[in-house]
């Protein structure tokens, strides 16, 4: 049976070649695939780690009992302590807290020495460089050093070992501070201690966490960031090799087309056995012979090429995006998918075996490439003019399956990439954006404007080491601070407003924007923010002072919450539908064809002088106008800048005594301690109770950037994947294909046509097919890309359209780079998969073409 | 009559490294115009190379061809592609109809291929006489196999070539159709004076031919007429 199948791949050479090429792919993509994933994974982890430490929880204040549950968990790996001995004093200079670190703690907590090294023992000692700054360089690493190791208690001599860096800002938690005087651990020292573990599975953390809080046992911190619990969908389905079942369906999916393609064949042939007399069981022994020679062939070519395409893989990744990466084997998943492929592969052969025993033994049974659509020949008036494009479309009507397949796979795939192509640079260019404008800083964002920090508390912050400066504003934001806006807007009102078009259109269409019902009748502006100003926003004040149109503007009784100014500029109103700004002011931008709207044309506008009433959720008070500007110099965000207050006047509209900022921004020195300043700010904040708005911008923009990182890995993933599976798809449906088209080759051939003709022939034939391709799938980009650059602006004009174009050069850059990368990829793999094969055809022997050959 | 082809020395060896099989050997012999000749043999003899090496559809791995005086295989692709469509037809045992053209169209192709101009009223009388240009607008799939064959016959003729080269033209008909195809091709060759190259199995068929070229083992080992 084994030299009958051996003689019959002889005979079968191009089928086999094919069915041992796709198995391969097939085996080569899914193990890629988890290989890529698997790695790309793991190697996000360790970029996590390296930046937010090892340790998986602490506990800070531990007693024996959360030693005992942590070493009971057998995920457990390392448990690190911390013994805290008090504060210590150098003389009379505070050095902070000190303690005993095991080395794993050391460890865990990757601390590390800026000189000499860290103590072995309770003799020894070993500083932070903020330490030893307060000591003012009286101290000498492996000298001696006088310490107090509690306030006020007895002095003793250390060695000092060495000088550390500051402790990873991962380990600091509120109210727990970790040692800058720094001791080696023995059985010697006693006190409240710290352990830092580190555990395999983060699904037990919570099964911890809660035992932890039934012993009521200090403080129990999960290392969030460096552990995510967190997890989006698209992390939970690859984390949990839920993807291996979809690889292995796609697999299906492809070995049920290889199978198809070569079910008519293989049929032939078998049925052809059982005619000569071959019975059932040898028919199934001989595929069962043929299926695993293949397999064989394949699998060995599938594991080399994998290995060989993750390398490559992660390796772009390494470049493109620039992390360090590493191969990470999962056997687990890797033997499912083998083991599942492999069954499919010999249950779908063991059925081609069963259609064949099944099937009808015929004298006329023929073999067909199946590619022709017979159904239904058109019915001709007349003999058509025979042309090149007659011949195509012919050709196209015969043989639309596969045109049709290849066309819409081919667009599928080119909108596809060229999305995901952009996506992928977009978040590539994101992540390189964010990492390099991590800004060592605090943001504190308050909910509500009694939530504000007073000039007082911003003294405060402002004295904390490492903080370099902080910016401060003052405002109110209907639509970020209260959370039900359809009763919550804010209403600049005044009478003369009551019957105003400018005011009314403005007013309903903020409103529609909101999605708050319509007022038609109402006397006032409807806006969502109000911002206040102090004598530190000069230019803003100065710009007020010449811009005035009508009236004049009082700095003084302005800063004092006596007058406002409006600013009420001409607009057009145009719907861009919900998330894109409403309104446009700049003058170059305007329709003439739509309506403008311009105060000065009211009847009976407001005058400086007059009173307006601004009513708000914490508060309602009026004011008098001082100035109104009607035509601004630049361009300025109406929805926004109706009216201009002070600080003060939003002050006491809030009913508070003194000005309250609602954000404010602390930025660190990057030169000195940040962690220090850090720990500090939200000490700082942590006592005035508003901690949870407190955010800390280095970590929220690496998260964000870590975020993008991944999402464009995603695209880039997404892409590799539909162009290995178009490529397998091309390659194989043009071998089958071809294989008809040999035979038209040879009928031209010997019909006179010569090798040039036929060669510019199918070049042109090919160039049609794939123009159209290309056009289609250019226009669906296209279209994409249309939509997308629509939130920029609408398409009121030709010149607002190419002013959107112009304005947003990168946007057209990138969509253009996507587009040509997409179809530069479609023509290369259309050059191989098809027209150099078919360019090979058309050079060969005719008796070949027509399969004549050996027909002595 | 002159002589329209002449070979000589003609040898085709298949097969790589220890495996050849020498399909012809050193085969001579002189085509005449205007005459029907018919080589059999019997399966694997030989004949079907021969035919393809004496069309150029193959290259021999010695000897010559020569058609007009020129050597065929020596021929630039583009010299033997005209010589094909101004003076060679083909007819194949299994038709090799272009599917998605009518009949009429399939006939038509070697003249669009030539550029030449389509002389209506002699493709209409080819049609007549082969009996299918009521089947003119029918496409390939919607004839039975004589039909096809005929059509395949028209096709070859359309050029009104100097010479037909016919491989087993009957070998997928029945009796009656095989018998039409044959006396339709001496028809032909009556009317417009074609030299037609006929290779079959089949003794009955060779009798119909002017001139026989026995095949065995790849030799010539009979002529006659």
């Amino acid at each position: 049976m084994r030299k009958l199948v051996l003689k019959s791949f002889k005979g079968r050479k191009r089928e086999m070649r094919i069915s041992i090429v796709m198995l391969a792919l097939i085996y080569m993509c899914g193990i890629m695939t988890i290989l890529f994933e698997e790695s790309f994974y793991r190697s996000l982890e360790s970029m996590r780690r390296a930046a937010y430490g090892e340790w998986t929880g602490a506990v800070f204040g531990a007693g024996e009992g959360a030693e005992q549950i942590l070493s009971e968990q057998e995920s457990t790996n390392q448990i690190g302590r911390i013994v805290m001995l008090g504060n210590a004093q150098y003389g009379e200079e505070p050095l902070g807290v000190m303690g005993a670190v095991d080395e794993t703690a050391q460890s865990l907590g990757r601390l590390q020495t800026a000189e000499g090294r860290l103590p072995a023992d309770s003799t020894e000692i070993a500083l932070s460089e903020t330490a030893v700054s307060r000591m003012a360089g009286q101290v000498k690493v492996g000298g001696k050093v006088e310490i107090a190791p509690a306030e006020n208690g007895e002095v003793k001599s250390f060695a000092l070992s060495g000088i550390v860096k500051p402790w990873g800002r991962e380990w600091e938690t509120a109210g727990y501070e970790l040692p800058s005087v720094i001791l080696g651990m023995d059985e010697t020292v006693q006190g409240e201690t710290y352990l830092f573990f580190q555990n395999d599975s983060p699904d037990e953390m919570s099964r911890i966490q809660a035992r932890m809080e039934i012993l009521g046992e200090g403080m129990y911190v999960y290392n969030e960031k460096a552990y995510p619990l967190d997890v989006s969908a698209v992390d939970e389905f690859f984390q949990d090799g839920k993807f291996v079942f979809y690889i292995v369906l796609i697999a299906a999916i492809l070995i049920g087309y290889l199978m198809m393609l070569t079910l008519k064949s293989r049929r032939y042939s078998l049925t052809v056995l059982r005619g000569m007399g071959a019975d059932a069981g040898e028919v199934i022994q001989l595929v069962l012979w043929e299926s695993a020679f293949l397999w064989g062939m394949a699998f060995l070519a599938g594991m080399v090429l994998s290995a060989l395409g993750a390398g490559a893989a992660l390796y772009a990744v390494h470049r493109v995006v620039k992390i360090p990466v590493h191969l990470e084997i999962q056997e687990k998943y890797i033997l499912e998918y083998i083991a599942c492929v492999t069954a499919i592969y010999f249950v779908c052969n063991l059925a081609v075996a069963l259609t064949a025993i099944g099937s009808q033994i015929r004298t006329a049974f023929k073999l067909d490439s199946g590619l022709l659509d017979r159904s239904a020949p058109p019915r001709l008036k007349k003999a058509e003019r025979l042309t090149f494009f007659t011949c195509l479309r012919r050709k196209g009507l015969f043989y639309s399956k596969i045109y049709a397949s290849r066309f819409v796979i081919s667009v599928l795939v080119m909108v596809v990439s060229a999305v995901c192509l952009r996506l992928f640079i977009e978040e590539k260019k994101e992540y390189e954006y964010l990492m390099g404008a991590i800004e060592h800083a605090y943001d504190y964002q308050a909910d509500d404007p009694a939530d504000g920090l007073t000039d007082g508390q911003i003294r405060e912050l402002e004295k904390i080491d490492g903080v370099k400066s902080v910016e401060k504003e003052c405002f109110i934001n209907s639509s970020t601070m209260i959370q039900d806006i359809m009763s919550q807007e804010i209403r600049i009102c005044a009478p003369v407003f009551k019957n105003s078009g400018y005011v009314g259109a403005y007013r309903r269409y903020n409103q529609k924007y909101l999605g708050v019902p319509a007022d038609e009748e109402g006397d006032y502006f409807s806006v969502w923010e109000l911002r206040g100003l102090g004598p530190q926003d000069e230019k803003q004040l100065s710009y007020y002072e010449t811009a005035a149109d009508l009236g004049t503007f009082d700095r003084e009784s302005f800063i004092e919450g006596e007058e406002c100014v409006l600013i009420l500029p001409p607009y057009q109103i145009r719907d861009l539908g919900a998330g894109k700004a409403p309104v446009y002011i700049n003058t170059e931008e305007m329709d003439e064809g739509k309506k403008v709207y311009t105060y000065e044309t009211e009847e009976n506008p407001i005058a400086p002088g007059d009173m307006v009433n601004v009513s708000t959720p914490w508060g309602e008070r009026e004011i008098r106008v001082g100035a109104v500007i009607t035509s601004p110099e630049t361009y300025v965000p109406v929805n926004a800048s109706v009216i201009e207050v002070s600080e003060k006047f939003l002050s006491l509209l809030c009913g508070s005594e003194e000005t309250r900022y609602t954000s404010v921004k602390m930025n660190l020195d990057e030169a000195m301690n940040t962690a220090g300043a850090g720990a500090e700010i939200e000490g700082y904040f942590e006592m005035l109770g508003k901690e949870s708005n407190l955010t800390d911008l280095a970590g929220f923009i690496r998260d964000r950037a870590e975020d993008s990182l991944f999402d464009g890995t995603q695209y880039l993933f997404i892409l590799t994947a539909a162009w290995l599976v178009y490529m397998l798809m091309m390659y194989h449906g043009n071998q089958v294909y071809l294989k008809n088209e040999g035979k038209r080759i040879g009928v031209f051939r010997a019909l006179g046509m010569d090798r040039m003709m036929l060669k510019s022939r199918y070049l042109l034939e090919n160039l049609t097919e794939g123009g159209a391709i290309i056009l289609v799938s250019a226009a669906v980009v296209t279209g994409e890309f249309l939509i997308r650059l629509r939130t920029y602006g609408a398409y009121d004009s030709i010149h607002m359209f190419f002013k959107i174009l112009a304005d947003n050069p990168e946007d057209v850059r990138l969509f253009l780079l996507a587009l040509f990368m997409a179809v530069t990829a479609f023509l290369g793999v259309s050059a191989v998969t098809l027209y150099m094969p078919l360019k090979k055809l058309s050079g060969g022997n005719i008796a070949e073409n027509l399969e004549l050959k050996n027909n002595w | 009559m002159g002589v329209i082809l002449t070979a000589k020395n003609l040898q085709k060896i298949y097969g790589m490294g220890e495996v050849k099989v020498e399909a012809v050997k050193n085969i001579s012999l002189e085509i005449e115009k205007g005459y029907f000749y018919a080589i059999i043999g019997k399966s694997g003899s030989g004949k079907s190379t021969l035919l393809h090496l004496l069309s150029g559809f193959d290259k021999p791995t010695k000897g010559t061809v020569k058609i007009g005086g020129e050597n065929i295989h020596k021929m630039k692709d583009k010299r033997l592609s005209a010589m094909r469509r101004e003076k060679m037809g083909f007819v194949f045992q299994s038709y090799n109809l272009l599917p998605e053209f009518c009949v009429e169209e399939n006939i038509r192709m070697p003249l669009y291929l030539n550029r030449a101009k389509t002389d209506k009223g002699y493709i209409r009388s080819l049609m007549e006489k082969l009996g299918i240009y009521e089947l003119r607008l029918k496409f390939p799939s919607q004839l039975s196999g004589g039909e096809q064959q005929r059509a395949a016959i028209a096709r070859a003729l359309a050029a009104r070539p100097d010479i037909v080269f016919a491989d087993e033209p009957t070998g997928n008909l029945d009796q009656q159709s095989g018998g039409d195809v044959l006396r339709l091709l001496k028809m032909m060759k009556e009317e417009w004076g074609q030299t037609i190259l006929l290779v079959t199995h089949d003794m009955e068929i060779a009798q119909a031919a002017d001139k026989v070229i026995e095949i065995r083992d790849g030799m010539v080992v009979g002529r006659g007429a």
